[in-house]
Order: structure tokens, then sequence, then C-alpha cells
């Protein structure tokens, strides 16, 4: 008997590989112009606002009808989406207008990131960027019929992992960044930090949820022992959390000297990504809904 | 069957529908009458009888549960779509307009009633190619958006009912306008235990069931 006509529960099978990666992106890219803000390092803004436009990208190609995307500014009121499409809308223009003099071929513009003007624009910049990796979470955490996701907790997982994801872009971009002028024991702290934090919040996200109904109960028996339990458990904690933590902790112990480190950093970085992306897929894929009856 | 009148005495019309879960038999002409009225395309069954297997033997039973669109007065659907596409009528149904649909599929995910089909090519049923109706009925779909249960608006825009309602055998589907309380589906209410799908939810579904 096909699925539909089943009293079965289901996980959503919609969402999946483009929109996990239009979220990865947009949120990294986000993270990453955030940390590039704070230190001041102009270049890798740029580098972040095409990430996230890459993942506008992804997000675009996954709908049915790309071409009528210009129509999704239209629900502000209710539709998270709408609030998605506007957040890295303003993202990428003034994003892009803020980094632009850091590329050679752009300083003819009359501002400079650091400039009042340009200063500006990257502080309203920040505060999109905050929406973008927000808004991620908002998106599934509106809907009422997939319990797993409709959660405080999902948003602030979500800008977590952006935030992190920020700093394992930039251990992966190690070989190409000059460490004198950037501090990499604060990074690593910050690294271990959120690290840390996002392996708390998990878990107590999942402990939590699996509390509550039956939809929620099952989602989480699919990550953590059904078809989805390699990927999450092997990919999402432990390549994604658990090794870059170690290799984290060993960094900074070990004085935290960029120029032996760049090997452990590029390959902690690369898993730590992995793992985020991992994240975000597991999670949208163990979807459940609620059951009808 | 009762036709349904132009206006509601009340004033504002709630259309909403009622299945006596002790009539149904499973039989699935709802279904089929659904998928004819309306041409869905394979796989999409916007109204659909959902069974299972209930107790053991020696006392072991089937139960049908008729499922289609609740029609929302607060449609998770509706407040979920960021162009628009999917909107309420004042009588209470809730449309897609699949000029305005990008096919983002955030209503899919926000339904709790997983009444919403997205098809991202239209195929026909049978290898050899469309059939003279689907080459008819597939003209009001676009590729690319979501569908869903539509209350056969055309044919209730008529005064006419539904096409599961009209073909139900045993007369399980009851069919009409929720606010006025001399209609058959009020009455009905009136008259015995009913339920809705997840209220708890918010939803507040237009779909009862008599238990």
């Amino acid at each position: 008997m096909s699925e539909e006509f089943s009293f079965e529960l289901r996980a959503q099978r919609e969402w999946s590989w483009l929109i996990v990666t239009g979220f990865f992106l947009a949120g990294l890219g986000a993270g990453l112009f955030v940390l590039a803000f704070f230190l001041g390092l102009n270049s890798i803004s740029v580098t972040a606002v095409i990430l996230t436009a890459f993942g506008a990208l992804a997000l675009l190609f996954d709908l049915g009808n790309p071409i009528r995307a210009w129509r999704a500014f239209a629900h502000l009121r209710t539709s998270w989406i709408s609030w998605g499409i506007t957040l890295i809308s303003i993202f990428l223009v003034i994003g892009l207008l803020h980094a632009l003099p850091a590329i050679s071929w752009f300083s003819w513009l009359p501002w400079s990131p650091q400039s009042g003007v340009g200063y500006i624009g990257g502080l309203i910049t920040m505060v999109a960027a905050f929406g973008v990796m927000g808004y991620t979470g908002f998106v599934l955490a509106y809907s009422p019929a997939i319990p797993l996701w409709n959660t405080t907790l999902l948003p602030i997982l979500f800008i977590l992992y952006s935030l992190m994801g920020a700093l394992g872009a930039m251990f992966a971009m190690s070989p190409a960044i000059d460490w004198t002028k950037t501090n990499l024991a604060l990074l690593e702290i910050g690294e271990i930090v959120l690290i840390s934090l996002s392996l708390v919040v998990i878990s107590v996200y999942l402990l939590t949820i699996s509390y509550s109904t039956v939809a929620a109960k099952e989602a989480v028996r699919v990550l953590v022992r059904g078809s989805l339990a390699i990927v999450f458990l092997g990919g999402t904690i432990v390549i994604g959390l658990i090794v870059p933590l170690v290799l984290a902790i060993l960094v900074y112990s070990g004085g935290a000297d960029a120029t032996r480190a760049v090997p452990v950093l590029v390959v902690a970085g690369v898993m730590e990504l992995a793992g985020g992306f991992l994240l975000r897929y597991s999670l949208v894929r163990a979807g459940v809904y609620v059951p009808l009856i | 069957m009762a036709v349904l009148a132009p206006t509601s005495r009340v004033g504002v019309v709630r259309l909403g529908m009622v299945i006596d879960l002790k009539r149904c038999t499973g039989c699935n002409g709802c279904t089929m009458a659904c998928k004819a009225e309306n041409g869905t395309p394979p796989g999409v069954f916007w109204a659909r009888v959902l069974e299972r297997e209930e107790g053991k033997f020696p006392s072991a039973r089937r139960i049908y549960f008729p499922v289609l669109c609740n029609h929302c007065k607060e449609a998770p659907c509706e407040k979920a779509c960021p162009t628009k596409a999917t909107y309420k009528r004042p009588d209470g149904l809730v449309l897609v307009d699949y000029q305005k649909c990008i096919g983002c599929r955030a209503c899919m995910t926000a339904c709790p009633y997983q009444a919403r089909f997205y098809r991202k090519e239209l195929r026909p049923y049978f290898p050899q190619g469309y059939t003279p109706y689907e080459a008819v009925a597939y003209r009001k779909f676009t590729r690319g958006t979501v569908t869903k249960c539509t209350l056969c608006a055309e044919r209730v825009d008529k005064g006419l009912e539904p096409a599961c309602v009209q073909v139900c055998i045993t007369g399980a589907r009851v069919f009409g306008d929720l606010n006025d309380p001399e209609s058959q589906i009020s009455r009905l209410l009136r008259s015995r235990h009913n339920f809705r799908l997840r209220p708890e939810l918010g939803t507040d579904p237009s779909v009862y069931y008599l238990a």
C-alpha cells in the first residue's frame, strides 16, 4: 500500500541536499563576515559574501520555479522565507559594497571598509548576517508539523554552528592567512568554547525533545540509532565536533604556534565544516511529521 | 443531495466538511472521484483514505480514515508561503495560485496533515503518453508548484458539492457552512460526538470527524 495511505510515522522528504547546502553556505558566509569584521580582515569579508551568494544560489536552484523567486519578498508579515530573501539581499548588497575596496581592483571606490561610510555599511551587514544565520533556524522551527524542528533551540543551534563554521573556514584557509596579524590563540579559545557549547546544546536539545511527542522520539531514534546514525554520530558529532575539539586543545596547549600548526588547522577546519554540513543534513532529513491521529 | 445555498443567513460563510467514521467503508470512491474531477498527476492524492489494522485475532479489524486538506482557519501553510500564492478565501477555502507559487515547499513542511503535494515535473500516468483527459486536466497545473485539495472550488462556486462528497456511497461525507446553525453539517456536529485532527497545533481546521 502506498505510503500516502498509511498511518506510519514518516519524515519529510521535500527538503534535502540543495536546501541543506543553501542553509549551510548562507550561514557560513554570514558567520565568516561577522568574524572577519571583528578581526578587521577585509579580504575574508569578500570571501564571506561570496559564500553566502553561493548559498543563495543553491536555495534558488531548489525552487520549483526559480524565475519567480522575486515574488518571495511578498510575505514579510508571517513567512520566514520572505525574511530570508530580504536579509540575504541586504547582506549581499551592502556586504559587497562594504568589502569591495579590500580588493585591489576596487580600491578606487571612495570609501574603505574602515572609513565612516564603509564601517556603517559593515555594521548593517553584521546585523543582516545574524539575521541570515538565525532565519535558517526559524524557517525550520516555524513548522508546527515537525516536532523535532519546532523548538527554541534550533535557531540558537544554527547561529552557534554558523559562527563555529566561520572559525572552521578560517582554519581551513590558514595557509592563505597572515597569522602575524591574527591572534591564533584567541581563535583557538573561541573554537574550544563554541564546540563545547555546541556539544552541550545538541545534547540538551535531543534529550529534551525526545521527552516530547511520538514524532520527536522517532526523529531522535532515527538520528541516534536508525538510518541517520552513522551520518549524525559519526559525521556531525565525532568528525564535526569531538576531533576538532581535541585538535583545538592540542594546538592551544602547544602554544598556538601558527607556523607549525597549519596542517592541523586545515584538517580540523575541514572536519568541522563537514560536521556542520552534516548536522543540518541530519536534522532536515530526520524531520518526522506529527502522526495524523 | 442538498445544494449549497448561495448566501448564508448568518452572514460570513465558513465552508467545512464532516466525515462520519461510522459510515466510511474504505471504498476509496472519494479518492478516485477527486482524481477524476481534478485530474491530479500520479502519486498526488488530494483526498485519500488511510487504513490500518488494529487489534489481534480474533478481534482484529481494519479502520479507515479519510483525510484531505483541512482548510484551516489559522492555516500554517498560508502563513509560511513567501509569495502569498497560498491564500484564504473569505468563505474559508485555502487555495493555491499556481502563477505565484515558486515551489519552495515551505507549506509542505508546515502542514501537519501532509495534505500538500509537489511535482517538479508533470508526468502522465502511462508510459505511452498523456491520455486525452490528462492533456486537458494538466493545463490548470504549473510544473514546479505545490498543489492541494481545493474543496472543488469551481463546483462549490456553482452551488454543487465537492466531488468526494457527492460520490460517497454511504453519505459519510457532508459539506456545508459551519457558521450556519441550521445547515446539515452544523446539526450533525451538535448531535454527535466529534473531533478534529491535531487541534492543539492551533490550526483551527474546518474538517470534523464523527466518532
